[in-house]
Parts: structure tokens; C-alpha cells; sequence
């Protein structure tokens, strides 16, 4: 056998030792909804870049779309989030609304906060205002006045990171602005082109434009109208088209906070050992997937994966939620590392 | 059903033809990124974003010619991004499993051509560079160019490294060949 063949077999049987989780297949299956949901959400560019874009991660950025009008929203959401129970009885608020009432307390001024996912871990980025200098000589502080707050919580699955919003916001504002022009551009010359257009999105690469399911059938005719119309104000871009079926949206809507409220408790607690969280919204059933960490073998698996049932179907099942989800039927699944179903 | 055929019900809106298109790639992806990364949840999170990149490319009818290559090298390009990510954070440092006996075959070239550069007193050689360029050329079958062009590197440094590789197999093989036949 010649070497190159020997290093070829050598390489390929190290490879095959590395086992492939069952969640990408699941993910492929799914594609049409992480796409959209990643191009209603991501941010376009800046330091978060290698983030992943997990469900957690755009629930925090719809959180604070809440509180500053963002467009994606139903507007009965602001008023929702006021009324809504948290899970268990430790947390009152969202999460993000303690941090930015804990800045506001100690007189300083924020930017916003990221959340989303690093190798695994929940991870929380406080952007502060003000010089980079600033911001270093405030960093440990604001480091550990938060470290306390989120250890009063209960939480002890985060990482906490503190960064100037000086150093990036010129850039990202101007490319922003430009982009959220050129999406309410597109969004009223295919109107005006007769098309009925849900909303677009220009903030991602891609362009997302969103259109109402009913429409299915002009999905190819719009995306070609949209990419002519983009060539003809010299702004070339990626289009991707996506009818939203609008019950399915007001099902997630309606499921929003609830949703929210879970990620945080589970997330960012370690002893529940969450890996992600999945979901599927039918009207018939929402289902939701708590994919963990944990192997059915380990010795407190059983007690753990009770405990998360226990807690959120607690929660479900509390009046408030049963009247905010108007008594939806769910299912509840929890999975192991490998993404069986357990079976206690 | 050909690849041709299966990216056309995508985008008449069959999702289903989309994970009937990718399956059978996936486990080579993502070993290949894992490899890179040496971490589940970078590779994970690389795999995932280039599933999506490929449903895009899809949706906005990109003429995509030889399918499974242009996956494989997508994949290839955003882990190797997501790794000089990560090596410039320094956050997840490479593992280098030094501890078992039995070693795989990159990591017992690279464990001697480390030993070697120490013994030569000169620390040139980037560990991960040369993993990476094993991967890709002997498990993701790339040309030389394509992996000088995709890691920054020379081609002549990626042939070297290839080279040097093959030596360090070729003394493997003698060695164990030799302790085989002394102990029977």
C-alpha cells in the first residue's frame, strides 16, 4: 500500500471515531425555520459575529426589541411582558431587566445586552457607554456588582463580559441606517408594485422579505421583483423570500414570553444541564424539546430531568400561563446528550 | 433523486428534499469541522450555519455545480474562519490528547515533529496549521492550492507539511513493522 493510501486509511478510521449529533439531522429537517428565524434576528455585523444564533440569543434580542418598539412584534407584546409569571419563584423580571435596573441604579448608561451562546455556555455582554478607557476602568466593578445580582438569582451558568459601545456603534449605526433604508425601500417598491408585503428585513446579508403564506404561489415573482429592483438602485443583494404562515405567528407570539421565561430559568442554571431548546408550534400542539447534556446512565439524571419537568410543567399548567397560552395543548419532551427521549 | 432535482423541490418549497439533500453529507462535515475546532459545540454551531448558508444559496438560486465539493468546502472555509476565531481569542485552547498510548496518526506525526523542532531549538511549527492541513488533504481530498489559499499558507510550506507527514508515517510503519517481527 502506498503511504498516501496508508495516511488516507490512518486519518479516515481517527474520523469515524467522532460521532455526529443526531441534532444536526434534526436542524436540516427544520431549515426553512432556523433560516428565517436567523434572518428576522442576526446581528448584521460587529464583535458577536461568531455567536450562535441560538433560540436564547434571539429571544433576548426580541426582549429588548420589546422595549424599544422593534417591528417585529405584536404591540400587545410590551403590554404582555408586564403580566407575565416567571418560572419558579425566584425571578420576578426578566433577566435583562434587572441588569439594565441594577446600571440605572449605579448611574451608569448602557447600550443594550447580548445573549447568546459561546462554546456551549450562555453568555451575557453588557455594552456601556463611553470611552474605551472608561469602560476598562468600570469593567471589574460593573463585573461584580452583576455577578452578585445574577448569583441572587440562582444563576451560575453564564459568562459575564463587559465592552464599550464606542469602539464599533459609527460603523454599525451608518451600515444599519443604510440597510434599514434600503430595506423600507424595497418594502414600498413592492408595494407599490402591487405585492402585499409583511415586512423586510435588510439588516442580515440576506434580504429577507416576508410575505403572507397565501402568497406562496408569487414566491418566485417577488424574488425575482425584488432582485431587479435592488439591481436598479445599485444596491445588489441576496433575496430570500419567506411566507409566514400567520397563525403559526400569532401561536409563537402568544408563546413568546412564556418560551422566554423557561430559557432563562434553564439556561442559566448549570444544574439542569441544557444544552437547547427546541420548538414546534402547530395549533393543534406545541411541542417543546429540552435538549441536554446529560447521559441516561449518570447518576442524577433521573432526579434532574424530573426536576425540569416538574418546573416547567408547574408553569404551564399555572393559571397565568394557561391564560396567556389560552390553555394550548403542549407536549414536553426532554432529551440525552445523544438526543434520545429519556424515558423516566 | 440526482442533486439537481432534489435543489429544485427546495425551492418550490419542499423542506423536506432539503435534509433528503444534506443528510448524507453531514457526519464527513461535521467530523471535518469538529477536527478542525476540537470542540462539539463550535463544530456544531459551524455546521449549522453552513446548513443555512446552503439553504440561502439555494432559495436565492445560486448555480451550484458539484454539490457535495462545494458543501465540503464550505464547511471547511467557516471552520477554519470559526478556528482562527477562536485561536486569536484564545478562549479554547487546542487539545492536543498527549495522554493515551495509543495515539492517532496526526497526533503522533505532530508529537514528532514537534520533538523535533525542540530538538532543533526552533519552535516554527504551528501545530494546528499542520493538522488542518492533513485534514483537508488527505480526509477532504482539496488540492494543495486550494488548502495554501484557504490557510494562508504557502504552497510549498502545505507540500512540506504533507511531506514531513508521510515521513513520519513512513517511520511509524518501519518501527511497528520492526517490534512486530521482534516479538514473535
Amino acid at each position: 500500500m502506498k503511504i498516501d493510501d496508508s495516511m488516507k486509511k490512518e486519518i479516515k478510521e481517527e474520523m469515524e471515531k467522532i460521532q455526529t449529533p443526531s441534532s444536526l439531522y434534526e436542524f436540516a429537517k427544520n431549515i426553512k425555520d432556523e433560516s428565517e428565524k436567523r434572518a428576522g434576528f442576526e446581528k448584521p455585523i460587529g464583535r458577536k459575529r461568531g455567536w450562535r444564533k441560538s433560540k436564547f440569543a434571539v429571544a433576548a434580542i426580541i426582549s429588548l426589541g420589546i422595549l424599544t418598539g422593534s417591528a417585529f412584534l405584536n404591540p400587545t407584546m410590551a403590554e404582555m411582558a408586564s403580566k407575565i409569571p416567571y418560572i419558579g419563584q425566584i425571578f420576578q423580571q426578566p433577566i435583562y431587566e434587572v441588569i439594565f435596573e441594577t446600571l440605572d441604579k449605579e448611574g451608569y448608561k448602557y447600550g443594550g445586552i447580548g445573549m447568546g451562546m459561546w462554546d456551549g455556555k450562555p453568555y451575557i455582554d453588557i455594552e456601556l457607554k463611553g470611552t474605551e478607557e472608561y469602560v476598562k476602568q468600570e469593567e471589574e466593578k460593573v463585573l461584580i456588582i452583576l455577578t452578585e445580582v445574577l448569583e441572587k438569582k440562582g444563576y451560575d451558568n453564564y459568562k459575564l463580559k463587559v465592552s464599550d459601545i464606542n469602539v464599533v456603534s459609527p460603523v454599525n449605526k451608518e451600515i444599519n441606517e443604510k440597510r434599514e433604508e434600503l430595506g423600507e425601500k424595497l418594502m414600498s417598491d413592492l408595494q407599490g408594485a402591487g405585492y402585499t408585503i409583511m415586512s423586510v428585513n435588510a439588516l442580515s446579508p440576506v434580504v429577507a422579505v416576508y410575505i403572507p403564506i397565501a402568497d406562496k404561489a408569487k414566491e418566485v415573482e417577488i424574488y425575482k421583483a425584488a432582485i431587479e429592483l435592488l439591481k436598479a438602485n445599485d444596491t445588489p443583494q441576496q433575496v430570500q423570500v419567506i411566507p409566514r404562515d400567520a397563525l403559526k405567528e400569532e401561536l409563537k407570539s402568544k408563546w413568546f414570553m412564556v418560551m422566554r421565561s423557561i430559557e432563562e430559568e434553564l439556561y442559566l442554571k448549570k444544574e439542569y444541564q441544557v444544552a437547547d431548546i427546541k420548538y414546534s408550534y402547530k395549533p393543534e400542539k406545541v411541542s417543546i424539546t429540552v435538549m441536554t447534556n446529560m447521559e441516561p446512565s449518570e447518576v442524577n439524571t433521573e432526579e434532574t430531568v424530573a426536576k425540569i419537568r416538574k418546573e416547567i410543567t408547574e408553569f404551564l399548567d399555572s393559571e397565568e400561563v394557561k391564560i396567556m397560552t389560552e390553555n394550548q395543548e403542549y407536549e414536553l419532551i426532554v432529551q440525552d446528550k445523544n438526543g434520545k427521549d429519556f424515558s423516566f | 433523486m440526482d442533486q439537481e432535482a432534489l435543489m429544485k423541490r427546495i425551492r418550490n418549497g419542499e423542506d423536506e428534499a432539503f435534509a433528503q439533500l444534506v443528510d448524507p453529507l453531514i457526519e464527513k462535515g461535521y467530523r471535518t469541522s469538529f477536527s478542525i475546532l476540537r470542540s462539539k459545540e463550535l463544530a456544531e454551531e459551524v455546521v449549522q450555519n453552513a446548513l443555512i448558508e446552503v439553504y440561502r444559496n439555494i432559495m436565492s438560486g445560486k448555480d451550484i455545480r458539484y454539490f457535495n465539493t462545494w458543501f465540503y468546502k464550505l464547511v471547511s472555509h467557516r471552520s477554519i474562519d470559526a478556528w482562527r476565531k477562536m485561536t486569536r481569542l484564545k478562549e479554547s485552547p487546542l487539545e492536543i490528547d498527549v495522554g493515551t498510548d495509543k495515539h492517532g496518526v496526526m497526533e503522533s506525526v505532530l508529537k514528532e515533529e514537534t520533538e523535533n523542532e525542540i530538538k532543533k531549538g526552533i519552535s516554527s511549527l504551528d501545530n494546528s496549521d499542520y493538522r488542518n492541513v492533513l485534514i483537508l488533504y488527505y480526509y477532504q481530498e482539496q488540492p494543495i492550492q486550494e488548502i495554501s489559499d484557504l490557510l494562508g499558507l504557502k504552497s510549498t510550506t502545505v507540500k512540506s507539511h504533507l511531506r514531513r507527514a508521510r515521513n513520519a508515517l513512513k517511520k511509524r510503519l518501519i518501527e511497528n513493522q520492526f517490534i512486530g517481527v521482534n516479538t514473535q
